[in-house]
């Protein structure tokens, strides 16, 4: 019997055998994921235009694309056998993944959607106000006294700069450019 | 050596406006770096738009200023807080910390500056030799040579700091597939544009970057709870006494040399550079057990490493092309935007720039030890920001700036959906800097390798008739081997040894 550690798996009911043949199940999910998206795009290049030889030069559009397309693919196959490999070197590739992301980070980025969208329709400076104003109150911020000079001071310097300096035209939106 | 370059790169520098912003840059920089979970990459990334207006030349300079100054700045809280600012101070805190708490606070950021700018200043005399070297030696490159030479940058990318190789090469090879998005250029054909016509031009760098180093990391902050950071109260830097010059000059000289040669290689970058520089210190210390608990060769190793390791990875972003760091895959995103065709070329048509770029970093490395002696309290300040309104803050500089590039939503909708997704692929270890890399070496590589099969005919084998390519086709799969055949090779020795002890009789 060998006495080699990594033989005997890491307990917790994970899978035994060589740490170098046992799949870890979220990269096997990460893989599939990666694969899809392989082969969805590698379909979508069959959809290219083609092109006679002698416009092509040897070199049809979808080549380099493809062959891109099938070295990732290919490294990808590696990724459900690296966690236990990686685990006996002290390194947790599930460090940042473990927990589930918290309701702050959706939330955070469901406003940062909303706040791209409503960009146009309501001009620069209001949707620069509500976001600064908005963000800092999700994540826990409530002192009024710095919170309410940053809200006032901060998305006019950014859009004076920009605006005034560096001359650049930002969406009008129902304010009409009475601001910026 | 060209009179004329360096004749009109310092005309272009020693300006007061060039000045000003040179100054400006290396105070965001510092401040950047102090500050946790801000990188100077990202600061570059989001200072790009600001440099629209400006003279290409000086914007460039600004931005390798911003560099070098942020690669200091994270040295600051490392020592004072016991928080890098930035990835490449990581090993600074090791020993700059408990020199802090001994009370020397002052003393340990003293010879950090003093170590920063000796390597800074030192490596720059290594960049502005190799770097006209490196471009003469690639004028002379084929299509098929200069397709291998990429291919290895990428390849490096296996060994680039991150947890995974593959991870890091399929980010990398993820960023070279979104630069083919568009026209293709030999035959004109729409590749993935889906119909619109926003994609007919590809999807272009600047939001992109933006998106991946600014958004992703303001969703990471959402996830972790803001800590409080106790600080080291009243600290002024003492610059170091001829006893600590005479224990850390050797260290400072071994690791500037560590660092320029690591900054040199493609993808490896200021981090990797810290550490070695880190290591070989204690491994040449007359004092090895004093690491740890306070030696300031543990402090000016990593220092000099990583300063050094910042105009080393200038070399091969200007001389091939090739990006020497996440930071570099930046600027030179920024020198393509700006009208320049990085690479052997640039040495060629525009010369000016390198010595532009010289004594921009040259200024900077000058600049950031005047500010650090007359603002360390100040930065230790900065710490305290809290992030409920700094990462607003990085939300709006981001949104601005990626719609001031064009003028134009979608630019802002693409940094959104790279910021998203960049978050998404973080958590399962694809890191922002190989994609970056891939998305800014990926039009170079398909251009390379289009203009070697029309050479060629496609006859593809004619590729290994060259033995420069084949000295990089070797060296690249070398790099990728590297994961696989480093820990095997340190299996055999541990079971060689192992076998030694068990059976000496045998």
């Amino acid at each position: 019997m060998s006495n080699d550690p990594s033989d005997h798996g890491h307990g917790d009911g994970e899978p035994k055998g060589s740490p170098s043949f046992k799949m870890h199940g979220p990269d096997i999910v990460v893989t599939a994921i990666v694969l899809v998206i392989c082969v969805l795009l590698y379909a979508r290049t069959y959809w290219f235009d083609t092109v006679p030889s002698s416009l092509a030069q040897n070199v049809q559009p979808a080549m380099f694309p493809r062959l891109v397309l099938i070295c990732i693919a290919a490294i990808a196959l590696m990724l459900p056998f690296e966690y236990y490999r990686k685990l006996k070197r002290g390194i947790d590739l599930d460090s940042d993944r473990r927990e589930f992301p918290p309701r702050l980070v959706w939330v955070t980025g469901a406003a940062l959607i909303v706040f791209v969208a409503a960009l146009p329709l309501l001009g620069a400076l209001p949707a620069l106000l509500i976001i600064t104003i908005a963000m800092p109150l999700m994540w826990g911020e409530r002192r009024w006294k710095i919170l309410v000079p940053y809200v006032i001071i901060f998305p006019i310097s950014v859009l004076f700069l920009f605006a005034e300096v560096l001359r650049v035209t930002f969406p009008r939106g129902i304010t009409g450019g009475i601001f910026y | 050596m060209n009179i004329d370059a360096i004749m009109t790169g310092l005309e272009l520098i020693l300006t007061p406006l060039s000045l000003v912003l040179i100054f400006v840059s290396v105070l965001i920089g510092v401040i950047i770096g102090a500050l946790p979970g801000l990188s100077s990459t990202m600061a570059v990334a989001l200072l790009l738009p600001f440099t629209l207006g400006l003279d290409p030349v000086v914007a460039i300079a600004m931005m390798a200023a911003l560099y070098s100054a942020g690669t200091f700045g994270g040295s600051i809280t490392a020592i004072l807080i016991n928080a890098p600012g930035a990835p490449p101070a990581v090993a600074t805190a090791l020993d700059g910390y408990p020199l802090a708490q001994k009370g020397e606070a002052g003393r340990a950021l003293g010879v950090a500056a003093i170590s920063s700018i000796s390597g800074g200043l030192l490596s720059l005399v290594a960049f502005i030799i190799a770097a006209p070297l490196l471009a003469t030696v690639a004028l002379s490159f084929r299509p098929q040579e200069y397709f291998a030479l990429t291919l290895f940058g990428l390849s490096m990318l296996a060994a680039i700091s991150g947890k995974s190789s593959p991870r890091n090469l399929i980010s990398g090879f993820f960023g070279v597939l979104v630069s083919v998005v568009g026209i293709h250029l030999v035959t004109g054909v729409e590749r993935y544009t889906f119909g619109t016509t926003f994609l007919y031009d590809g999807i272009d760098f600047v939001p992109v970057l933006i998106g991946v180093f600014a958004i992703s990391e303001l969703l990471k902050q959402a996830e972790t709870s803001g800590k409080t950071l106790e600080r080291i109260k009243n600290v002024a830097i003492r610059l170091p006494g001829a006893k600590d010059l005479r224990q850390i000059w050797g260290t400072i000289l071994r690791s500037t040399g560590i660092g320029t040669i690591v900054g040199i290689l493609p993808a490896e970058g200021t981090t990797v550079a810290a550490i070695m520089g880190y290591n070989e210190a204690k491994r040449w210390s007359k004092h090895p057990e004093e690491f740890g608990h306070g030696s300031i060769e543990g402090i000016a190793g990593p220092e000099a490493a990583n300063n050094a390791g910042t105009s080393g990875a200038m070399v091969p972003t200007l001389a091939l092309g090739i990006p020497g760091s996440g930071t570099t895959a930046v600027i030179l995103a920024a020198l393509i935007m700006h009208g320049f065709q990085p690479g052997p070329f640039l040495m060629r048509e525009t010369p000016e720039i390198l010595y532009a770029i010289f004594i921009a970093m040259f200024i900077a490395n000058f600049a950031f030890l005047f500010i650090g002696l007359a603002g360390a309290k100040a930065f230790s300040l900065i710490t305290l920001i809290p992030r409920t309104f700094l990462w607003p803050s990085v939300f709006c500089f981001a949104v601005v700036g990626s719609y001031a590039y064009q003028q134009q939503m979608m630019d802002v909708w693409t940094m959104l959906i790279a910021g998203l997704v960049g978050f998404a692929a973080m958590r399962h270890g694809f890191g922002p800097a190989p994609f970056v890399m891939g998305l800014v070496l990926g039009g170079l590589l398909e251009k390379n390798w289009s203009q070697a099969m029309l050479i060629f005919d496609s006859q593809w084998t004619l590729f290994f008739h060259s033995w420069i390519a084949n000295l990089f086709f070797a060296l690249t799969l070398l790099s990728l081997l590297s994961p696989v055949i480093s820990p095997a090779m340190r299996a055999v020795r541990r079971r060689v040894s192992s076998a030694g002890h068990q059976s000496p009789g045998d």
